[in-house]
């Protein structure tokens, strides 16, 4: 059975990309009630509904057509491969992924990472292609939270981290030795609906592109 | 692992899927024969060569045997290889077009992890070569090939009991369009930047391609100012990169989809793609309306593709059920170069996305009769084996209980 969907739906991530999420839709005159505990919410237009998922989520929603747009990190399109179109750059949730080290580590350059050090990270993907391009062997230790920790039990040696202020890392007395690639949020579009519903996906488009230039 | 699971991606299909699956394959052949296709079915086993000839970057996704001797041979990943391979052997002296039609397994180990399927059944049709005795198509003969396949597709879909489908239409030579600044561009910075933007739109990342297009734009920006050309051509050429075709390109991941009409008038009225896709959408007038959306930005694979490519898409599910399309030069990898058109659906997504009360019918309708026997008496056996033959030419099933 064909599920049948009336409305046009964008997933928003909860966590970090969710304050930005809100204000740029705000300014694209799509007003919702971020306090709300629903997961699904109306707007102002009656015909577009807001999804409130979990980060890694969002391309999911998307890719499959339960969403027609979606804002996410590009960290993690990077690290979780999705048949979904990349429409924009968000001028919003600017942070890095870096390689860091507890401060009295004997690593304290890229070049001094023994062979098969062991990093922690919740982005293996990205984490693997790094190295492999320097073309230092490592060993992953996939965690899927508290990365910090990890050097300082003896999990691992190195972690490799999203940074957006670098206080945790401060207060867990890490500091970073090298970034790996830097991201931001993205506003992401199913393929079908791209092609089915073009003229409003462009109106959202153009709404987010002039609000930016204000 | 438990020798009670299926291997990853397989299935066992059950009677009522058999029997639903059955009577779809009836209605899709006899709308392909009707057309006056004819059926084949090519060996389920294939030599790997016969991939790496024809598309080689299919290879990733095939599962590979190996026989008594060594040899490496492919689970056909596809029915279009071996059918060209048919085309150009066994089938090379019979009278073109070749009209051919299928509904056979395909054997893929899908490589994101969204489809696990790995035995895809497919219907479709390919239509090779043309009746006059030139290698290469005059426009009325591609109009003529392009305008059979999509009616035919149309036709199907409507017949499987299709309501809620979009046909999304792309073709190979949307650059041409735009070709007089790409030749520009490239003989100045002797980069592909043609294959460049078609490459990263496949990968469907628009930021990516704005970015590469502002690149081009500053090495071409970059190459004039220390170029010695004789200032006229720098001027002329300064002119042409304000000007509409780098704005054009830079514009035209965003506007080149949509309704047909809106994207037709983009296009060069004169160009042959623009002839072509018109010629196309004017099915409307037999099929209804609504039934096309044309969609630049997804790009055919330009390995195999060398003309009009179409996929079929069911809204609010993000995937497409079935593509087809040109493929001139596959013929000529196994040795006799000829155009051909084809298409292919997965039987399971028809199934799946068919008004649902279109299959059901016919195994909810199959009334059993049945007639009481006893085991222990021969004579009663073979008296209810003849009756219930007799009431079987009234009846469809007839059951000795």
């Amino acid at each position: 059975m064909l599920y049948k969907k009336n409305n046009y739906r964008i997933a928003i991530p909860k966590g970090a990309l969710f304050q930005g999420s809100c204000e740029i839709l705000k300014k694209a005159n799509l007003e919702f009630d971020s306090q709300d505990r629903k997961l699904i919410l109306e707007t102002n237009e009656a015909n577009i509904e807001i999804l409130l998922v979990k980060p890694i989520d969002v391309p999911v929603y998307v890719e499959n057509g339960a969403a027609d747009l979606g804002i996410v990190g590009s960290d993690i399109l990077g690290e979780h491969y999705t048949e979904t179109l990349t429409l924009m750059m968000l001028p919003f949730g600017h942070c890095e992924l870096m390689m860091a080290v507890p401060k009295d580590s004997p690593i304290q350059s890229l070049s001094q990472t023994p062979d098969y050090c062991k990093i922690a990270t919740k982005f293996p993907k990205l984490t693997r292609l790094f190295f492999r391009q320097k073309g230092i062997p490592i060993e992953i230790i996939e965690l899927n939270g508290s990365i910090e920790i990890a050097p300082l039990t003896g999990l691992s040696e190195a972690i490799v981290d999203l940074l957006a202020t670098g206080r945790t890392l401060k207060e867990n007395g890490l500091i970073k030795l090298e970034t790996i690639s830097k991201h931001s949020a993205r506003l992401i579009a199913n393929r079908v609906s791209w092609q089915v519903n073009h003229d409003w996906i462009l109106k959202i488009l153009t709404a987010i592109n002039s609000a930016n230039n204000l | 692992m438990s020798s009670s699971f299926l291997p990853l991606g397989s299935r066992d299909l059950l009677p009522t899927d058999l029997i639903k699956q059955e009577k779809l394959r009836h209605i899709v052949m006899d709308t392909f024969k009707s057309w006056g296709y004819q059926p084949v079915l090519p060996p389920t086993i294939e030599n790997l060569d016969i991939l790496e000839k024809g598309r080689p970057q299919f290879v990733r996704e095939t599962f590979k045997v190996i026989d008594r001797d060594g040899q490496l041979l492919a689970l056909r990943p596809d029915i279009t290889l071996p059918i060209a391979r048919l085309a150009a052997t066994r089938l090379s002296q019979v009278e073109r077009p070749l009209r051919l039609c299928y509904t056979a397994k395909v054997f893929r180990q899908s490589p994101h992890l969204s489809d696990e399927r790995r035995e895809i059944y497919q219907a479709g049709i390919e239509l090779i070569g043309c009746k006059s005795t030139d290698k290469v198509y005059s426009l009325g003969q591609i109009n003529k090939a392009n305008l059979e396949c999509i009616s035919i597709l149309l036709e199907v879909l409507e017949k499987a009991g299709l309501t809620d489908y979009k046909i999304v239409l792309s073709h190979i030579d949307l650059w041409k369009y735009a070709g007089e600044i790409f030749h520009r561009v490239e003989e100045f910075l002797e980069v592909d930047l043609e294959a460049e933007l078609d490459a990263i739109l496949r990968k469907g990342d628009f930021i990516e391609y704005q970015k590469a297009i502002a690149q081009a734009e500053e090495r071409c920006q970059k190459s004039l100012k220390a170029s010695k050309e004789p200032s006229e051509l720098k001027a002329c050429f300064e002119s042409s990169l304000q000007d509409t075709p780098l704005n054009y390109l830079k514009k035209a991941c965003f506007e080149l989809t949509g309704e047909p009409i809106k994207i037709l008038d983009y296009l060069d009225h004169d160009s042959v793609i623009y002839k072509e896709l018109l010629a196309i959408v004017s099915l409307e007038e037999i099929f209804g309306k609504d039934k096309f959306i044309i969609d630049f930005t997804m790009r055919p694979d330009p390995n195999y593709y060398t003309g009009l490519y179409f996929e079929v898409v069911i809204p609010n599910t993000g995937k497409a059920i079935g593509k087809g399309g040109r493929y001139d030069n596959l013929m000529s990898s196994f040795g006799q170069s000829e155009p051909a058109i084809g298409f292919s659906l997965q039987v399971d997504s028809l199934l799946r996305y068919a008004k649902p009360d279109k299959y059901n019918e016919l195994v909810e309708d199959s009334k059993k009769m049945r007639i009481p026997t006893q085991d222990n008496n021969p004579e009663a056996l073979i008296h209810s084996i003849k009756q219930s033959m007799s009431l079987r030419t009234k009846n469809p099933i007839v059951i000795i209980d």
